[in-house]
């Protein structure tokens, strides 16, 4: 046997929990250095990720100034007539204008012209004029004017509306819960309409065909 | 010695042969399963099939299909990325371009498009004849819930495809997409800002979409497709009859 060889001091056991806790000279108090160390990286772990994905979030939110949300001005109603002219506006039909998102109608074609002051609630009636946001109140596509039956019709899933945005009642007419929602307007002494398209009022609820507060299509049939 | 074979031991004696390759030819049982646990590409399947493992008609292949679909896409995905501008100004016209200009370019994008449609039904056979064989069961369930995340990976890539042509269908298909989004709960609207980029779909939301669609989902969806293949290996091998 050479002098190399050295015979075990005992024989090993499993180095289960107890077996290393017995090896320690002292038992130990409190929070084991192991433990210090492992709640201090997943601590530390923990507070870069939360720091990464706030700082994410934060990255990739997008920046909404400008454009689209500031009020847009639109002109007076000439205005309007010379831009569309190959639409009747002057019979009520809705004129787009795609900066502001939105569609402007003549609520009363007996008067031809808009009329000054402010509307908060985009109601329109005492302006004379109404501008509809284009977002239809379902999924978000957008209505097309049918010169037809003068009505707003969404391609996406047949919602449609009176030429001044009223929801007709009922499935027949599609899904959209309400009618279509109106911006805030202003209309100065000259006439000239601007859009708050910052300020958007929903629409009120359906109303069936034939009671008042829906103007009837013009055609029973429409464009989709 | 002829020529050939001096050619041939010259350079399989060489240490850049022998770097590469660490074992001779496997010519027996052991060294052909020890070449089959060497190999990167080799080792995700198991040294020996159980039998009832190699029978078609039990899972169809259906998972390997889809995975044969993901690399298809990934390559022909490439492919287009060489004509494709993400940009709301371009965007269209580089997918006319590609069909009419780019030579090979109809073939490229209909594999891509017809790839897409078809990994989505084949994932989705695939978690049928899972459900319907119970090979969800312990102890597969964690590798089920990894096969539901890909799932809904598979489906956000079909997603975020669908706008890249910029036409009226792409723009109002996400319009309606990212609306639906606005009916849930509490993170409807910063969900909806984040992924649009802005109010409305535009330029920011096609850059966005590509972004996730070429890189993002992508990598995620490599990574968990990576978990999803180790684990069928560690909770006992493909699944069989009960």
């Amino acid at each position: 046997m050479s002098n190399y060889h050295v015979e075990p001091a005992a024989k090993p056991g499993a180095l289960t929990k107890e077996a290393i806790k017995s090896l320690r000279k002292e038992q130990v108090e409190g929070l084991s250095r192991r433990q210090l160390m492992r709640v201090a990286l997943g601590t530390g772990i923990g507070l870069w990720l939360l720091e990464v994905g706030a700082g994410t979030i934060g990255f990739i939110w997008p920046n909404l100034a400008g454009g689209f949300g500031a009020p847009i001005q639109i002109g007076a109603l000439e205005d309007v007539k010379t831009a569309n002219s190959t639409l009747p506006i002057d019979e009520g039909f809705p004129a787009y204008y795609a900066e502001a998102r939105a569609f402007v109608i003549l609520v009363d074609p007996a008067q031809q012209r808009f009329l000054p002051g402010e509307d908060q609630t985009g109601d329109g009636t005492a302006l004379n004029v109404r501008a509809l946001y284009q977002r239809c109140p379902h999924l978000g596509c957008k209505p097309n004017p049918c010169e037809r039956n003068f009505w707003l019709e969404c391609p996406c899933h047949g919602s449609r509306y009176d030429r001044l945005g009223i929801k007709a009642d009922g499935a027949a007419y599609g899904p959209a819960p309400r009618s279509m929602d109106r911006f805030s307007i202003t209309v100065d002494d000259k006439g000239v309409l601007t859009v708050n398209t910052g300020k958007i009022t929903l629409g009120p609820l359906p109303v069936a065909l034939g009671q008042p507060g829906l103007i009837p299509p013009r055609t029973p049939t429409g464009c989709i | 010695m002829s020529f050939l074979e001096r050619v041939d031991q010259t350079i399989r004696r060489s240490p850049v042969w022998r770097s590469i390759f660490r074992q001779p030819y496997p010519r027996d049982e052991r060294s052909r399963a020890y070449a089959v646990m060497n190999n990167v590409f080799l080792h995700i399947h198991p040294v020996r099939v159980r039998q009832h493992a190699v029978k078609f008609a039990y899972t169809f292949c259906l998972g390997g299909l889809s995975f044969f679909l993901f690399l298809v896409l990934t390559v022909t995905g490439v492919y287009l990325m060489f004509f494709y501008v993400p940009s709301a100004a371009q965007a269209y016209d580089n997918i006319l371009d590609i069909q009419s200009q780019v030579t090979f370019g109809l073939l490229t994008r209909n594999i891509h498009r017809w790839a897409a449609h078809l990994m989505v039904f084949f994932v989705f056979l695939h978690m049928m004849r899972v459900f319907y064989h119970g090979a969800y069961k312990p102890p597969r369930e964690f590798n089920w819930v990894v096969g539901v995340v890909l799932l809904f990976l598979t489906i956000m890539l079909s997603f975020t495809g669908y706008l890249l042509p910029w036409d009226q269908i792409a723009y109002w298909a996400i319009t309606i997409g990212t609306n639906m989004g606005g009916y849930a709960p509490l993170f409807n609207t910063p969900v909806s800002r984040i992924l649009l980029g802005g109010v409305e779909v535009g330029q920011n939301t096609l850059l966005r979409f590509y972004v996730l669609h070429i890189m993002v989902l992508p990598l995620v969806a490599a990574i968990f497709l990576a978990v999803h293949f180790w684990r069928i290996r560690k909770d006992g091998g493909i699944s069989g009859p009960l």
